[in-house]
């Protein structure tokens, strides 16, 4: 089933436009508010999410392919999501976001299993507790990391950090580099509370 | 003559600039009516007109500039027929110079309302008594001289407080890197488990996963041991996969 909806996933979006970021505990709540005020649907209360996400791998170290299972602990009833997501992409200076390829699949509950059985080795987890808001077609998140202290146990979770992640993103199918400027754009709205920045990801995994 | 030529000439300067400062009005108008504006734009359009403004007022004051009051304006007719040029030049506002906007458009003085209540001020002024006022006008320097003070420390600290804010931006995105690599790599996730643990971390797998782990486990009670003692050995990574290989080919 999995397989098959695989296959229908190449016509939806693949390309995500991303920035990161981080804030500090204390300067959170004066986030979520700019956040509030500028996004979408002002009048409501914030949106909160926790999301528990396992990071699955095949292969030999170096040439692996990793999937990541998602779901969330807030919703039960909602699909797990299967996601692909590859490597980030730092571009050149005219290219002011990150750009990584990205594919989303919602499955059913025992997506673990299945992938399991393929041969896929369970790598890590983590929880996402946060704020997301959306702002046209973005996506902006303001989450803590948590660590989950026992495997597969995500109520047990704590967070790795007191700051908060800060990621904005906007998913296409195809590349459109006037999506980043847009990006860019509302990422100048969130200054100095927060600077979302071009994170090279592949200077992070040397070090 | 001369006079006459100059007062032509800065008439015009004054006619083109509130020409231009009524059009970019217009044109705001127009925009807010039908456009959705963001924040800096509605203040760019401010900035322009109150620009205009301010080149209006010193052309006005301008040493050049004839004192326009001291003119004279005669009116020739009062007529109830619409009168095209007037309309022109007013764009349709007033049709004719009739008896109805003469008294707005040529008068010199106040409303009598307004006239009224000033002159009831001026007589309340008079009435106080010279050394009184004088202390009136002490104690109101006193208090203006006083909100000027808070004004200027509330600024410093207004301004003390931005420093404070742009130093601690400092330390902007805190954590960063860390987070991002938890979230990319899954780095600095699993080290916890191990040394909260301390048992192997195969063992802990299996306890996690248990539905499907149970039944591998159970034909081969053999490899689980090889399994604990491949992990204490410091390559969790590679044997952990090798086993598990193994296990699914014993399964198979």
């Amino acid at each position: 089933m999995i397989g098959k909806k695989m296959a229908v996933v190449g016509r939806q979006n693949q390309l995500e436009y991303f920035l990161q970021g981080s804030v500090g505990k204390e300067s959170v709540n004066t986030l979520l508010h700019r956040l509030r005020g500028l996004c979408d649907g002002a009048s409501r209360q914030f949106a909160t999410f926790v999301d528990h996400e396992i990071l699955f791998t095949l292969g030999s170290p170096g040439s692996s392919v990793s999937l990541r299972g998602r779901h969330s602990l807030d919703d039960p009833k909602a699909p797990w999501q299967l996601r692909y997501v590859g490597q980030s992409e730092m571009g050149d200076k005219s290219r002011s976001t990150l750009l990584r390829s990205c594919v989303e699949v919602s499955t059913s509950d025992n997506l673990t299993t299945f992938l399991k059985e393929l041969g896929f080795r369970y790598e890590s987890e983590y929880v996402l507790k946060g704020y997301y808001f959306v702002k046209g077609h973005m996506r902006i998140t303001v989450s803590q990391v948590c660590r989950v202290g026992s495997i597969n146990d995500p109520q047990s979770s704590q967070p790795i950090s007191d700051s908060y992640l800060v990621e904005i993103s906007l998913m296409t199918t195809v590349q459109q580099d006037s999506m980043a400027e847009e990006i860019k754009a509302f990422a100048e709205h969130l200054k100095p509370l927060v600077h979302l920045e071009k994170i090279d990801h592949r200077k992070l995994q040397t070090t | 003559m001369q006079d006459e030529k100059l007062i032509e000439v800065s008439l015009e300067a004054v006619t083109s600039r509130v020409q231009e400062l009524k059009e970019s009005t217009q044109a705001f108008l127009a925009k807010l009516e039908h456009e959705q504006l963001s924040w800096p734009s509605v203040l760019d359009n401010y900035a322009l007109l109150s620009g205009q403004v301010n080149t209006l007022t010193k052309l006005l004051k301008n040493e050049k500039t004839p004192f326009f009051r001291n003119l004279v304006l005669l009116p020739l007719l009062v007529q109830q027929e619409p009168d095209p040029d007037i309309q022109k030049a007013t764009d349709g506002r007033v049709q004719a110079f009739n008896h109805e906007v003469v008294p707005d458009y040529l008068r010199t003085k106040y409303d009598p309302e307004i006239e009224a209540s000033e002159q009831k001020l001026e007589a309340m002024a008079a009435s106080v008594p010279p050394d009184q006022a004088q202390r009136q006008i002490a104690t109101l320097n006193e208090l203006a001289t006083n909100l000027i003070d808070t004004i200027t420390s509330a600024r410093e600290d207004w301004e003390g407080e931005q420093s404070a804010a742009s130093r601690s931006s400092s330390t902007v995105n805190p954590d960063l890197n860390t987070l991002v690599t938890a979230v990319t790599f899954g780095k600095g996730l699993k080290p916890a488990k191990i040394t909260k643990g301390r048992g192997s971390k195969a063992e802990k797998a299996q306890s996690g996963w248990p539905n499907e782990k149970s039944m591998n486990k159970a034909p081969s009670s053999v490899k689980v041991d090889a399994k604990t003692a491949a992990s204490v050995h410091h390559m969790p990574r590679l044997t952990g996969l090798t086993v598990e290989q193994d296990l699914y080919n014993n399964k198979e």
